[in-house]
């Protein structure tokens, strides 16, 4: 048998393992190991295997990942989306839909701070929803779009998931994350339109809340939005400006995060232990996964199958845009079944390459790109991750209602893919900036 | 079996308290390092190192307790539908090959860590041996083989029940 049927066969080998529920990270590594060991020898897996548990789980590179998941789990733990969402809430509560398009700005602001999906999604859902609620909002629509809002956090910087692709592609962390800025925004305006035209159609869906004073604004502006623009600006602008590594930036997001919630009182022992302890978790879900696909990665790279997917892509009779749209419906397709993280992992060895070397698009585009698409993982049934956490916080909302709801919200993130196609710069022009 | 689960339990969440630490010490130990190289120009020689060392403690020592409380993602779309025997047959065969894999990655971490210490290959900046961070990582790698082995031998129980 050739190295590629070898390859092909342990791809399939890998979805059956995972289709008897095996751990994404152990089928990836066992997976990796096997094939690796017939390809090559036994010894040259099992050295393999040390090599890069070592080398993935001691890398100053990587280590920004805990730090960027701590801070993500201290803002949560600290109530700062709680006093985000209040002066969202405040500004715009009174309008039609004014609730559901609130919570989409309270967690864009609160992406700033957090760089997971789940935690803006779990963090919105526990103070949003009972608003909405009180104010007989349709549970499809509030639960949905709380849902979907956690996709922002994935966008707009910090994110964990631009940080893998960056590790994946040796692309720079900082010009990743700032190009996430406009999409995550644009993506933002787009939920809203999408709430706007639901409720201008069906105004039950969504009644207006109470109208806020200026001074009540006034003292909301003070709370969640002034903390997060300090942290945002340490942390991210010493990123941005190069004065940090980002594991440096991420170390001081995370204090920041701290030193706010220690001075504003707003977070308990128990909240800070919790942190932590969600962290070590998370963190050694994420490593075991990278060290998993990293070997993987190794055997791919010896079966040459992404070569030889890429000489074939190359050999297609087709323009560049209609390959990208081929690679972006396999995203939307296995979004549906494989978690974020690992489908980055996973995938981009592949895929990258022919988009990138072979296609000839900008290495950073294609990452917002990517992030976008698996990140509407999260929100597509079955195993949409965000639909299950907000399944968690109003068990009386079947899950089939929160799926329905979610559709306006996938309509919106399609928009905004098409938008990115159309008009890279909106990806490109700030770390274009940024790098001068 | 109860008490046996119940240690197990005590002693990884015992680790996760360390990595917990460890985190903790990652993160001043950085910003430390940015305030004496803004203040006082004078960084902590090694930081990378030494944040490399915490950063693979951390994950070592929080994997074990991760396992026991299921956080290592898996997808549960195809055998959930099936009955509880055969479940539980799929789970002790899963979990055996998991086991068996762990198991020889721990080895072989050990026998990197002694080839590495038979070299007496340093870290770069700070001149610390590398072989007692892969004896720690294999440390965290057997603690995760324990808790597979409880859960195999819990799902074949199962199977038998």
């Amino acid at each position: 048998m050739s190295p590629s049927t070898i390859g092909i066969i342990g791809i399939f080998i890998f979805l059956l393992l995972l289709a008897l529920r095996m751990p994404i990270s152990y089928a990836m590594a066992i997976v990796g190991f096997g094939g690796f060991a017939y390809l090559t020898s036994g010894p040259a897996a099992m050295d393999m295997v040390a090599k890069e548990l070592f080398s993935n789980f001691s890398s100053y590179s990587l280590s920004v990942i805990p730090m960027f998941v701590w801070m993500g789990f201290l803002a949560y733990y600290s109530g700062i989306g709680t006093r985000l969402y209040i002066f969202a809430y405040r500004c715009i509560g009174h309008w039609p839909g004014g609730l559901a398009i609130a919570t989409q700005t309270a967690c864009a602001i609160f992406g700033a701070i957090c760089g997971s999906n789940t935690a803006t999604a779990a963090t919105m859902g526990a103070i949003a929803l009972p608003e909405m609620k009180k104010y007989k909002y349709d549970d499809s629509l509030a639960t949905a779009s709380v849902a979907a809002g956690g996709v922002l956090g994935v966008l707009i910087p910090p994110s964990v998931i631009f940080i893998v692709y960056g590790m994946a592609t040796e692309q720079s962390i900082g010009k990743l994350f700032i190009a996430g800025i406009l999409p995550g925004i644009l993506l933002m305006l787009l939920y809203q339109l999408a709430i706007f035209i639901l409720t201008k159609r069906d105004p039950d869906l969504a009644p207006p809340g109470p109208r806020s004073t200026w001074k009540e604004r006034g003292q909301a502006l003070r709370g969640g939005l002034g903390e997060v623009l300090i942290v945002f600006a340490v942390s991210m602008g010493g990123l941005f400006a190069g004065w940090f590594t980002p594991t440096e930036a991420g170390a001081v997001g995370a204090f920041g995060v701290l030193a706010v919630a220690l001075i504003g009182r707003s977070i308990t022992w128990e909240g800070f232990k919790k942190s932590i302890f969600d962290t070590t978790r998370t963190t050694a879900m994420i490593m075991l996964m990278v060290a998993g696909a990293m070997m993987f990665g190794r055997f791919m790279a010896v079966s040459r199958v992404p070569f030889d997917v890429a000489t074939w892509t190359s050999s297609l009779a087709l323009p560049p845009w209609a390959i990208m749209g081929i690679i972006l419906a396999i995203y939307l397709v296995l979004g549906c079944f494989i978690d974020a993280l690992a489908m980055i992992l996973l995938t981009v060895p592949i895929f990258y390459p022919i988009a990138v070397d072979t296609l000839g698009y900008d290495p950073i585009w294609f990452g917002v790109i990517i992030v976008l698409c698996v990140a509407m993982g999260v929100i597509t049934p079955p195993v949409g991750m965000n639909v299950y956490i907000l399944k968690g916080i109003v068990p009386d909302v079947p899950l089939e209602v929160i799926f329905r709801g979610i559709w306006p919200f996938l309509g919106a993130i399609v928009v905004c893919l098409i938008i990115l196609m159309l008009f890279p710069q909106i990806a490109t022009i700030l770390p274009q900036v940024v790098s001068g | 079996m109860q008490k046996f689960s119940e240690l197990l339990e005590k002693a990884t969440r015992f680790c996760d308290y360390l990595a917990g630490f460890c985190l903790t010490a990652t993160m001043l130990l950085i910003v430390i390092n940015i305030l004496l190289r803004v203040i006082w120009r004078s960084p902590i020689t090694g930081t990378i190192d030494y944040v490399n060392v915490l950063s693979a403690l951390t994950i070592a020592l929080a994997l074990a307790y991760c396992a026991v409380k299921n956080g290592h993602i898996m997808i549960d779309l195809v055998v959930e539908k099936w009955p509880a025997r055969a479940q539980a047959l799929v789970d002790s065969l899963i979990s055996l090959l998991s086991l068996i894999f762990w198991i020889v990655a721990t080895w072989y971490t050990v026998e990197y860590g002694i080839t590495m210490m038979n070299k007496g290959v340093l870290m770069s900046t700070a001149s610390i041996p590398v072989y007692p961070v892969l004896y720690l990582i294999a440390l965290g790698l057997s603690a995760l083989s324990v808790v597979l082995l409880h859960r195999t031998i819990q799902n074949i129980r199962k199977v038998f029940a």
